[in-house]
């Protein structure tokens, strides 16, 4: 480390850049901030380029190995995505269940906590009635959601960590709220799988099936793979679920005949063990396209709020008088988008917005944090720029 | 399942997994496709984790693989380590489970379909968790020059994330291998030589016709010893691992060809190795 | 003196030089291996020669080796030039100059252990009477210390993989605080818990913590900040002052002048 002996001044050891990093990554962060530029070296505004595409890995995806096979009968993976934004790539599959209507909503304790929170709305010019019906209806009839699973890479094996647990959770009430999927659209029309008279297969359908009385909905499964952790991921981890989910297709499902037929036979004083015995069975080639609500597609920003604080403290490289400059004592905030690295990943004033593009907001979220308070412009110019990155990105799903 | 995962949603417990039937297949096809695996070309990435010390990305035909290296990090044994320990962990994805002998996902408990077709699958396809790890420990632990690292651990994550049925467990686990090998050059960890793995199919032709060839299955270094004959130095080869499979032939056959197929393997193993090499050698 | 051919970019487990005996006449040059180097006795040929070998994939470098002794012999083993050290550059240590961009991705650049003899950056996490606990942050480059100016010669720091925030622990003895007065050092005169010092590897330790030492004038705190969070400056040896209120700590400081 070197000295600087040419004056009296207090100094204290010289860090290379990529040591002062490590010691203090809040100094690291002020210093570029005053510098105009973030240790990505980008603007404050600036968001980072992030690749959307699907990853090509669901069953219905077209066999690279030109097999002879339209698809690939190893995986129940119906929808997939692949996201890249900087050094952090995250790869989206979607698969599903079976579960009996009426079952679902009993048996989950968590949903009935949900169905009580009322969504919030401001905007009552468009979708009225669609609007009324989510504040005044049951909000799980009429929202379908998905199972998120989120596995950070981070190079240990165990539990999940606290922030899989805390993105899944979120991921799950974000869709559900948002209302992205229709709860319709989840409805299973359960065929019956028959053979005709000429020994061909048939499927029956609707009244031709007086067999099934139960009601079936798909149970949608996300699993999402982040490697390279860079700064918070919710962003991407909506945009892969989102893409994915553009992407997956539902397969239709029948009920085995021998398996119908051998529930008739146990009668109906078993009926508890026959709900298990069911054998629904999906046509591994037939599929119907997954429809989300276009206009409930969001795109999420997360933004970090830095203080500049006026004490010029950190402003030195060694050197500093005793008598601190008083000049602008004025505290100022400033919008981060993006976050990447750790100093900026360490910010705990945040605000997470979630944006259709043109206007509308499915979710916001501000995280108070410590500091000094999150004034109104700069969550103005938050709401701003997520609408400007919403408006950009999700054309690209 | 017994327990329930109450740290996330994984959705209602009475969820039945989607289950397809099999698409009545064409069997010429899948073995032409089977031949046809040495020859698909193989997409290497390196360094796609940056968060990692090592990793890479292999996908050949369906196959797709992601193997990252960490480490050498602290090891919190109560006991002094004079060398690194190594930690190995496969994950495949949990949709993928209808391959899966054991299975590793006991935090999911949603997608257990083996039940339903388990029943009718091709021994040669199953995918063997111990049979990856074992492999996988032995060849890394003979690789890696352990001592160097006092003290620490390193872990090893392979993550498959697809693959299809046309390939055959012995080729995937020798694809697993390459993405792992690849992943050790790539985090600059100290390793004893450039390791190469290669499925080789029984040389001789008499078996080959039949629908079960033979392969064998080698994880490989140069040794120390050095021959400027290329034939005579095929014999200075260090094994890391070896694995063949349980196989249907008699096995007088086998015993016999299995020097050769080893000597097949070696070859093979080594122009593999100047691909994968030259490759690595470019990235600099 | 002829130049000795060598690769400039080698593979892991490629020959990079093999050892000869000196023979009378020749001008012996000892080269022994260094960073990702081992050597290795390798048979070529039915021949058995020692090698240097590559352990990874990089670049050598070849160095004049220099030795640590303070005394004057230093000076004449350098003069002759006689020991060079051959080391591999991994692929990730690439120096900053080579591409003039930055990485400032949280990335882990070099893979190593702290190794005895090493100068580490650690940060202290708890104290006792008796000792310091601290946790290695980095292992610094071994040149780092006769490097006259930093600033001009970046170069990217090994950090280890702190991906899950662990961290090699290790601990300071109260006697291997500083080199004088050994016994009758109070910890909490010298160190604070979150002071990052520099401090070198005395020994492996046992299973839980590597040894370290701060005895010698260039090792201590380099960094700290008192309990308002405002950053600290050493004054002399032994005292830190914070600029803004005049008030100072007790530290044991790395050569403050």
């Amino acid at each position: 480390m070197s000295q600087n002996i040419e004056n009296v001044q207090l100094k204290g050891v010289i860090f290379s850049p990529s040591e002062l990093a490590l010691v203090a990554p809040d100094i690291t962060l002020t210093k570029y901030i005053k510098a105009g530029y973030r240790p990505s070296l980008r603007r404050f505004n600036e968001f980072k380029p992030m690749i959307i595409s699907t990853a090509g890995i669901s069953r219905y995806d077209i066999s690279l190995l030109n097999d002879g096979k339209k698809i690939n009968e190893l995986t129940t993976v119906i929808g997939s995505s692949s996201i890249k934004c900087g050094g952090t790539s995250t790869i989206c599959t979607i698969s599903a269940g079976l579960v009996e209507d009426n079952f679902e909503a009993v048996n989950d304790y968590r949903m009935r906590l949900d169905a009580d929170i009322i969504v919030n709305n401001d905007d009552k010019n468009e979708e009225n009635e669609e609007i009324d019906n989510i504040l005044g209806g049951n909000l799980i009839n009429k929202n379908g959601c998905v199972y998120p699973v989120i596995e950070i890479a981070k190079g240990t094996t165990g539990p999940p960590g606290d922030e899989e647990i805390g993105l899944g959770e979120k991921l799950y009430e974000t869709i559900l709220h948002s209302g992205l999927i229709n709860r319709e659209e989840l409805k299973v029309d359960v065929g019956l799988k028959s053979i005709d008279e000429n020994g061909n297969e048939i499927i029956l359908r609707g009244d031709d099936v007086g067999v099934i009385k139960k009601k079936f909905s798909f149970v949608i499964y996300a699993r999402i793979q982040v490697f390279g952790k860079t700064g918070p991921l919710f962003d991407q981890c909506y945009a892969s679920l989102v893409k994915a989910l553009s992407d997956t297709k539902l397969p239709e499902v029948y009920l085995n005949e021998r398996e119908s037929n051998l529930r008739t036979k146990s009668g109906k004083r078993n009926a508890n063990i026959n709900i298990q015995s069911y054998d629904l069975v999906c046509d591994s080639v037939k599929y119907r396209k997954l429809k989300l609500r276009k206009d409930r597609i969001c795109w999420s920003s997360t933004f970090g709020i830095v203080d500049l604080s006026s004490l010029n403290k950190e402003d030195n490289e060694g050197d500093i008088d005793i008598i601190t400059e008083t000049e602008e004592d004025i505290e100022q905030s400033i919008l981060l988008t993006d976050l990447e690295g750790e100093a900026e990943n360490n910010l705990s004033k945040r605000i997470s917005v979630l944006s259709n593009g043109e206007g509308f907001f499915t979710s916001i979220t501000i995280e108070k944090g410590n500091g000094s308070r999150i004034t109104t412009d700069i969550i103005k110019q938050a709401l701003e720029l997520s609408q400007v990155r919403a408006k950009d990105m999700i054309p690209k799903f | 399942m017994n327990t329930v995962d109450r740290r996330r949603r994984l959705g209602p417990s009475n969820a039945i997994p989607l289950s397809f039937p099999s698409v009545e297949s064409n069997s010429d096809i899948e073995n032409t496709s089977v031949s046809s695996f040495n020859e698909q070309k193989l997409f290497i990435q390196l360094s796609n984790i940056p968060t990692a010390t090592g990793s890479s990305f292999l996908q050949l035909g369906n196959n797709l693989l992601l193997a990252s290296v960490y480490g050498p990090r602290p090891s919190f044994k109560r006991t002094f380590n004079s060398k690194a320990v190594l930690k190995i962990t496969f994950h495949s994805s949990p949709f993928l489970s209808s391959r899966q002998t054991e299975s590793t996902f006991n935090n999911n408990n949603n997608n257990n379909n083996n039940n339903h077709l388990n029943s009718d699958i091709d021994p040669e396809y199953q995918i063997v968790n111990s049979v990856i790890l074992s492999t996988l420990e032995t060849a890394c632990s003979n690789l890696i020059l352990l001592d160097q690292y006092p003290k620490s651990s390193i872990d090893i994550f392979v993550n498959l994330i697809n693959t299809d049925k046309s390939t055959k467990f012995i080729e995937l686990l020798s694809l697993i291998h390459t993405a792992v090998n690849l992943a050790l050059i790539d985090s600059g960890i100290s390793v004893k030589n450039f390791p190469s793995s290669i499925v080789s199919s029984s040389s001789s032709s008499s078996s080959s016709s039949s629908s079960s060839s033979s392969q064998i299955f080698i994880n490989s270094i140069h040794s120390d010893i050095y021959d400027n004959d290329d034939e005579k130095d095929l014999q200075n080869e260090e094994l890391l691992t070896f694995y063949i499979p349980k196989s249907t032939n008699n096995n007088t056959n086998i015993k016999s060809t299995l020097k050769d197929s080893i000597d097949d393997a070696i070859k093979q193993s080594r122009a593999l190795r100047s691909e994968l090499s030259q490759f690595c050698y470019n990235k600099l | 003196m002829s130049e000795i051919q060598y690769p400039e970019k080698v593979l892991p487990g490629q020959p990079i030089l093999p050892i000869y005996q000196p023979t009378d006449g020749s001008s012996s040059i000892k080269y022994i291996p260094g960073d990702n180097v081992r050597l290795e006795s390798i048979v070529f040929n039915n021949q058995t020669i020692p090698t240097l070998i590559s352990t990874t994939l990089g670049y050598v470098q070849i160095t004049d080796q220099v030795f640590e002794t303070e005394e004057d012999p230093s000076e004449e083993v350098k003069q002759q030039g006689n020991i060079k050290l051959v080391s591999v550059i991994a692929r990730k240590e690439k120096q900053y100059s080579d591409n003039n961009t930055l990485d400032f991705n949280c990335r882990s650049y070099k893979a190593v252990t702290p190794q005895v003899g090493d100068i580490v950056l650690a940060r202290v996490s708890k104290m006792t009477h008796q000792r310091v606990n601290v946790e290695i942050l980095s292992v610094l480059p071994k040149s780092e210390e006769h490097k006259v100016n930093v600033n001009d010669n970046l170069q990217l720091l090994n950090l280890l993989p702190t991906e899950t925030g662990e961290y090699f622990k290790a601990l300071i003895r109260s006697q291997d605080i500083r080199s004088t007065e050994r016994d009758s050092v109070k910890t909490w005169d010298c160190y604070q818990p979150g002071d990052i010092i520099r401090a070198t590897v005395l020994s492996l330790g046992d299973g839980a913590s590597f040894y370290l030492s701060t005895a010698r004038n260039d090792l201590g705190v380099v960094f700290a900040r008192n309990e308002e969070g405002q950053l600290l400056y050493p004054l002399d040896w032994e005292t830190m002052v914070d600029p803004s209120t005049g008030q100072v700590e007790k530290r044991k400081c790395a050569k403050p002048f």
